[in-house]
């Protein structure tokens, strides 16, 4: 399971308007024929999407890139096994002898799976507000004309800065969710980031200061919340500070993590973990765990998709279940697991609305929104003084970790010597590595500056887009991976 | 589908992007057919098949490039969003398309079409796979992510430069990773494989490899930090050659995003290492005829016995440069335009065997599986990453190790090569393949290891 702050592009996109009895009509005699066919239980998830990539490089609007697309996922569950069928129409045409193929498929191979068996009754309610209004279009002039302030305040922070590239990227989005059950809910979606890059060079020396920021809102409220200077300025000082950094440290040291992206740490070394379909594997990490301390009394994890505006928030998942604040860890101790349907069923636990998918074109999975370490009372400098000898690992540009394992990696690219409860030198980016639980036992002091920050989550092939946050926090020792004393 | 239809549906599109305004105008059809069969504990998790076609439409308009895609056979107002937005860029008197040249089949990509095979073979393959490598060793408690993925996909190029080509590629992969248990917890181990017939998968063979990865790396623990030789394994040496790929294309170069600018002739590497790009490898897991904007596939040499040798162009970098395009042009999918990438991106072969390579290890560490990769550092080519893998002292394994990383330049990393194995593996992910990455057995003579 890997995270990256940067360039992985979620799933695809539509420009047209698909009409709302079209879309009904469509639902139902899937769902019927769903029916009739003998299944357990069946879903469709319909996305309709617009799509919008500017690259501005260099000083110029390198490239456009406009998409428009509809995607139909038909799920249909039998004797607990699955079967996932993809089109990209509405038509019945279409659709009804996709069912039947993926219905006799279903007939083949051994033994029951492990998706769970409901009734299924016929017909759904109406399809509320599916295409209610137009896609809304993007206003580019005023686009471009951000772009631009991005990268004048990017060079003006450093004179060495040599280029600077950003990419923005826009979905607009209508999806509906209707299943067997009766289910039939849609919501209208929006995702704008923008993604900055530059380059310092000094010398044969390059260095790079990056940063990307999202949100489930238009582009206007994107710039209102992360105005293009501060963005520019904040990306060149990087670059430029890392012009002088020097080799990391090798060893087992204290780590403090800065806040925001620094909650990268939490989403690999424990939430992940705590994702159902690991959690129902015989030797997962954190199974039958719930009500025993994981943490120190400090550390309480929530995940939460109801964060107006964040870059995980939906109304609801891609099952139709509400999103939910959950929180995971509460004072230390494990209190549940982040679960889509299936997986609610498999361990006989309620949905915690985390039920997500890349695209109509996958089946949904138990994934994390926005998820974070809740603020302490520290203050960071407190932590950084209480601190004799470590690194301070300012900004994380993203983690892996095995879940099987819990062996875990998050990768520090601006990042600081503590040298004597102080700050000494920059350090050229290094990764942290360690065992998830034993990192999280190990997180000893927790700060008050929350922050939360946007990142691409990818799990068995989807990416999806997710928030992490934190305030500042210490780990007593994970191994350094750099090449210096 | 066949192929003419393919072709037709593209050309269908040429003459609207006209009337909209478009100079230039460039339609790539892909239609794809993909199972993909998931099983766990001895029985089916989910079967997934997938049928799609996308038209992406690539335009110049008064030199200023633009694009557009669209999925489904409702194109809507395709071409008047690619011509808009050719309006919002900048205009680029390189942004022409390419002139047309004709390309030769390359037969192996497409042997057998996987939609002929039936699914009960697949599902057949798929649960045999996860039987042996639960079968496999005593410390097996598990799998996960235990897959059987195939596709077949056509990709037609029509352009109003004269471009009329078309592609067929068909592939199996096969997917599994096992758990074993052991002291301190669970480790785990994936090994995956592709065919380009049905029949040429060793389904079996595959879950006993994931099987004795995960086995050789259970009851882990770190080592101390230490300057040590370290060993690859041939796909975590193929993350590696990723990060040079990036180093070599024309357009890292150009834009002062890479540590290879002007030095073609020069030792980049050590003498062992010779790089390779090639989309006529019909043994890689891809290969086609031409590339994403239509130009003939090749192989190019990049680095030979430690020199530079040259870099990859696809048409706008090779116009910027003054040369010709090494057919380098990749598309993820339908709904990305063309951009300078690699095809089957490799270092070759060397003679020594991975057993004899290990063998004439005194003291090291092998490196089985890496984590944070895709955090490495493009530009500068510095990486640093967690390891699990094994500790190797007189030629033989002594015990598996986690919980440490390895750091380094990648450039550094090429030059301290001191063995490369026969063993050219290339990486093969569960998912429609439109590049790839292979490298055998790599010894590098000394990294840094940071631990405990």
């Amino acid at each position: 399971m890997a995270l990256a702050a940067g360039r992985a592009t979620p799933a695809p996109p539509p420009g047209g308007i698909v009409p709302r009895a079209e879309a009904r009509h469509a639902v139902e005699r899937v769902l019927a024929l769903a029916a009739d066919l003998g299944v357990a239980f069946a879903d469709v998830f319909v996305e309709e999407t617009a799509h919008d990539e500017l690259r501005y490089e260099d000083r110029r609007t390198e490239q456009a890139r406009a998409g428009a697309e509809l995607g139909v996922g038909i799920r249909l569950v039998r004797d607990g096994r699955v079967a996932y069928t993809v089109a990209s129409s509405l038509d019945p045409r279409v659709l009804l002898p996709l069912v039947a193929d993926a219905v006799a498929g279903l007939r083949l191979g051994a033994g029951p799976g492990v998706s769970p068996v409901t009734t299924t009754r016929r017909g759904c309610r109406a399809v509320e507000r599916l295409c209610d209004q137009p896609l809304p279009e993007l206003a580019h002039d005023q686009l471009i004309a951000e772009l631009t302030r991005i990268d004048r305040y990017a060079r003006a922070a450093s004179p060495w800065i040599r280029r600077v590239d950003i990419q923005f990227l826009s979905h607009r989005r209508h999806v509906l969710v209707a299943n067997s059950e009766g289910l039939c809910r849609a919501e209208p979606r929006r995702f704008s980031r923008v993604s900055v890059q530059a380059v310092a060079a000094r010398g044969d020396l390059i260095r790079t200061g990056v940063n990307n920021v999202a949100r489930t809102l238009g582009e206007a409220e994107l710039f209102a919340r992360y105005p293009a200077a501060a963005l520019g300025r904040e990306v060149g000082a990087m670059a430029e500070t890392m012009l002088d950094a020097a080799a990391a440290p090798t060893g087992a040291l204290p780590v403090v993590v800065g806040n925001g992206r620094g909650g990268v740490l939490v989403h690999e070394a424990c939430v992940h973990c705590l994702e159902a379909d690991y959690v129902s594997r015989e030797n997962s990490v954190y199974r039958g765990r719930l009500g025993e301390v994981v943490a120190q009394p400090q550390v309480t994890v929530i995940d939460d998709g109801t964060v107006p505006g964040q870059a995980g928030t939906y109304a609801m998942d891609d099952e139709g279940n509400p999103a939910r604040r959950n929180v995971l860890v509460a004072s230390g101790r494990l209190q549940s697991y982040l679960s889509d349907r299936t997986y609610a069923h498999v361990l006989g636990q309620p949905a915690t609305g985390s039920g997500r998918r890349q695209s109509h074109a996958f089946l949904p999975m138990p994934r994390m929104t926005n998820t974070f370490v809740a603020p302490g009372d520290d203050t960071p400098d407190e932590i950084v003084a209480a601190t004799p000898r470590g690194v301070y690992a300012r900004r994380v540009s993203g983690g892996q970790v095995n879940p099987m394992t819990g062996e875990f990696v998050f990768t520090v690219n601006e990042g600081y010597l503590i040298e004597g409860g102080r700050l000494t030198r920059p350090l050229v980016p290094f990764t942290l590595t360690g065992n998830g639980p034993e990192v999280l036992r190990n997180i000893d002091r927790v700060g008050h500056d929350f922050d939360l920050a946007a990142a691409m989550c990818g799990k068995s092939g989807q990416m999806v887009p997710v928030s992490v946050g934190q305030p500042t926090i210490r780990v007593r020792e994970m191994v350094v991976g750099g090449t210096g004393r | 589908m066949t192929g003419e239809d393919t072709l037709r549906r593209a050309e269908r599109v040429i003459a609207p992007a006209r009337a909209a305004g478009a100079d230039e105008a460039e339609v790539f059809v892909e239609e794809v057919a993909a199972t993909h069969v998931r099983v766990f504990d001895g029985a089916v998790d989910s079967l997934r098949t997938t049928r799609s076609r996308g038209f992406g439409l690539r335009v110049v308009v008064g030199g200023r490039p633009g694009y557009a895609f669209a999925a489904g056979d409702k194109l809507g107002d395709l071409a008047d969003r690619a011509v808009r937005s050719a309006h919002l860029t900048h205009p680029d008197p390189g942004s022409g398309l390419p002139a047309v040249v004709a390309a030769a089949p390359v037969p192996e990509a497409c042997q057998q079409t996987m939609s002929e095979v039936p699914l009960e073979d697949k599902i057949a393959a798929a649960l045999a796979m996860e039987r042996a490598a639960r079968a496999a060793h005593p410390l097996i408690v598990s799998t996960e992510d235990v897959e059987y993925f195939d596709f077949d996909r056509a990709v037609a190029v029509v352009s109003t430069a004269g471009a009329r080509c078309l592609g067929q590629q068909s592939l199996a992969i096969l997917n599994a990773t096992a758990v074993a248990g052991g002291v301190g917890g669970c480790q785990s181990g994936t090994a995956c494989s592709y065919g380009r017939t049905f029949a040429a998968l060793r389904p079996e063979e595959n879950g006993r490899r994931a099987a004795a990865r995960a086995a050789r790396v259970a009851n882990a623990r770190p080592i101390p930090t230490a300057e040590l030789p370290v060993i690859l394994d041939p796909w975590v040496a193929a993350r590696f050659v990723d990060l040079l790929a990036h180093a070599v294309s024309a357009e890292s170069v150009r834009k002062g995003r890479s540590r290879l600018k002007d030095r073609i002739g020069d030792l980049v590497a050590s003498r062992a290492i010779t790089v390779v790009d090639d989309g006529r490898l019909g043994a890689a897991p891809f290969a086609a005829p031409f590339d994403a904007e239509g130009v003939p596939t090749r192989r190019t040499a990049v680095i030979g016995a430690g020199r530079l040798e040259g870099f990859l162009f696809d048409t706008y970098e090779a116009r910027a440069a003054g040369r010709c395009s090494t057919g380098n042009a990749v598309r993820a999918s339908f709904r990305d335009q063309p951009v300078l990438g690699r095809n089957s991106f490799y270092v070759a072969a060397g003679d020594r065997s991975p057993e004899a390579i290990l063998q004439s290890t005194h003291r090291g560490l092998y490196v089985q599986e890496i984590q944070g990769m895709h955090l490495a550092n493009p530009v500068s080519g510095d990486f640093s990453v967690g390891v699990t893998g094994g500790w190797i002292e007189a030629g033989g394994w002594v015990h598996a190790v986690r919980g440490v990383t390895i750091a380094g330049n990648l450039f550094d990393l090429l030059a301290g090569v001191d063995a490369v194995g026969r063993d050219l593996q290339f990486a093969s992910p569960p998912t429609v393949i439109v590049a790839c990455s292979g490298s055998p057995t790599l010894r590098v003579s000394s990294l840094v290891v940071s631990g405990v």
